[in-house]
């Protein structure tokens, strides 16, 4: 049986740490940002499409990713890939670090 | 990075009105970008609709519905984008976002509506602690996650219809009318004209008191996949497709029509100009009359009740328009940031810039036909005064 999807809350907490993440070592396109972010957790990831964009210009914005115009995209316009800049790999490094000790901890409380 | 330029191309109605409420409040240049970004998502999602068998125009629907609400991707947009400007830019996306009550009853029916959507959160992730600012209230934050209301109350405004209640009329006059839960809870109607085979898909904008509610200007936009509409009045409009009749009632803060014209004349002002995005912009006559603003008054005769539109350009190059209805006196009264004006009747002669002393502007009278494909059908008018001196 496949896992509960997270919770919209749950999701939205952790928005940063999925996106870098995804991005991490590829740059990559909003359209196909959520397909992977699909195909690599068995459909589990689920975003509510219209919080990508604003979540992608906000990291963008904070210079965590940069973007630049690939390939002519469905309308005939380039697409814009987003990826990591060197901002974005350490506050992926820091988000990892601090998310990994948040569930360890949860574990020893013997909820996971 | 900029975005690079692109020449205009062709895009489905329902798709540039959602492109041009999502991405509402930014500025010309971002503001295509992010339009072009959208559209790429929209169009992709599309073609996997059509390959899971969906015609084309339902699998532009599904694929607009996957974004979410058009109000919503802006306001986030805005925060990112526009924070220090942002009751700027959400006054007007909320305009865009206006809705009424409806109710039908007799001949033709009313429809129940409500003019004020519910006063909900809005949450944003901030890359940095936000300042105080005036224009919103702070309800909760944890970090840099921030949820807030805004403080005037106009920028929840508009005409919203009950679906239900729409609906239950709806069946009544020829049309049939189911509805299917999507995902996340989420509801859409069918409706089928009978006698013409024809669907349309109509979405909820939000829910209040367990009843769903659409804004008037989605509403008429999805009704136009039923035939061609029409909309009388102003202040209590009647709409009517094919045999499907009913009236939105008054609402105390603004027209009932006024949210759907103010859609209508920004389609309208981007085609006549071929303006790109961002470089078009409403007066807020839809909503509240803003104090202060010059008030031109044109005699244009006939019938009171048809709708005038005004364009020209402000200072900043920005085309602007305002609209409103004819007076029992046969004049016109609209709102200009420029205080004296000459009417032309070409497109082509509205500039940004003074001729003898006035602004160029064009006037336009709104039929009240609204064509899918085509838009709100138009004619351009020569009034026998051809300047006006603001008061």
């Amino acid at each position: 049986m496949n896992p509960q999807p997270p919770t919209p809350d749950l999701l939205r907490g952790h928005l940063d740490l999925i996106l870098l993440s995804i991005l991490e070592g590829q740059p990559l396109y909003g359209f196909a940002i959520i397909q992977e972010a699909k195909s690599r957790t068995g459909g589990y990831f689920e975003f509510r499409e219209g919080s990508l964009y604003p979540a992608l210009h906000r990291l963008e914005h904070a210079g965590l990713l940069s973007a630049d115009y690939g390939e002519a995209g469905r309308n005939g316009k380039p697409r814009k890939y987003y990826a990591l800049t060197p901002a974005g790999e350490a506050a992926l490094a820091a988000k990892r670090k601090e998310f990994g000790a948040f569930t360890q901890a949860v574990g020893r409380l013997g909820g996971v | 990075m900029s975005a690079p330029a692109y020449a205009a191309q062709q895009v489905a109605p329902a798709l540039e009105r959602y492109l041009k409420r999502a991405t509402f409040g930014l500025n010309a240049e971002r503001r295509q970008a992010i339009w072009d970004e959208l559209e790429e998502h929209i169009l992709t999602r599309q073609d996997g609709y059509c390959l899971l068998g969906h015609d084309p125009d339902m699998a532009l629907r599904l694929a607009i519905s996957e974004l979410g609400p058009a109000l919503k991707l802006s306001a986030g947009m805005n925060w990112v984008h526009n924070m220090p400007k942002m009751i700027l830019a959400f006054s007007l996306t909320a305009l865009l976002g206006a809705l009424t009550a409806v109710a039908l009853s007799s001949a033709p029916p009313l429809v129940e509506v409500i003019s004020q959507r519910p006063i909900v959160p809005e949450c944003s992730r901030l890359s940095q602690p936000l300042k105080y600012d005036p224009t919103i209230t702070i309800i909760s934050h944890h970090g840099n996650l921030y949820c807030y209301t805004y403080n005037q109350p106009v920028q929840y405004r508009g005409t919203f219809v009950n679906i239900d209640n729409l609906a239950t009329t709806i069946s009544g006059q020829g049309i049939s009318v189911s509805s299917q839960i999507i995902k996340n809870g989420k509801k859409k109607w069918i409706l089928t004209s009978n006698n013409r085979a024809k669907t349309s898909l109509i979405y909820s904008d939000f829910m209040r008191d367990g009843k769903s509610y659409i804004d008037l200007y989605n509403l008429v936009d999805g009704l136009t996949a039923l035939g061609q509409i029409t909309v009388t009045g102003y202040l209590e409009p009647t709409i009517q497709v094919g045999d499907v009749r009913f009236r939105v009632p008054k609402t105390p803060a603004h027209a009932a029509a006024a949210p759907l014209w103010n859609e209508e004349m920004y389609d309208l002002v981007v085609k006549l100009f071929r303006k790109s995005n961002g470089r078009v912009a409403g007066s807020s006559r839809a909503l509240y009359r803003p104090d202060g603003m010059p008030v031109h008054t044109i005699q244009v005769g006939g019938q009171p009740d048809p709708i005038y539109g005004l364009i020209y350009y402000d200072a900043q190059e920005v085309l602007i328009y305002d609209f409103n209805a004819v007076a029992e006196n046969g004049s016109v009264e609209f709102f200009s940031s420029r205080q004296k004006i000459e009417i032309v009747t070409d497109p082509k002669k509205v500039t940004p810039y003074f001729k003898n002393g006035r602004a160029q502007a064009l006037l336009i009278r709104l039929s009240g036909r609204i064509d899918k494909a085509t838009g709100a059908e138009y004619s351009i008018i020569q009034p026998s005064q051809l300047t006006s001196d603001a008061k």
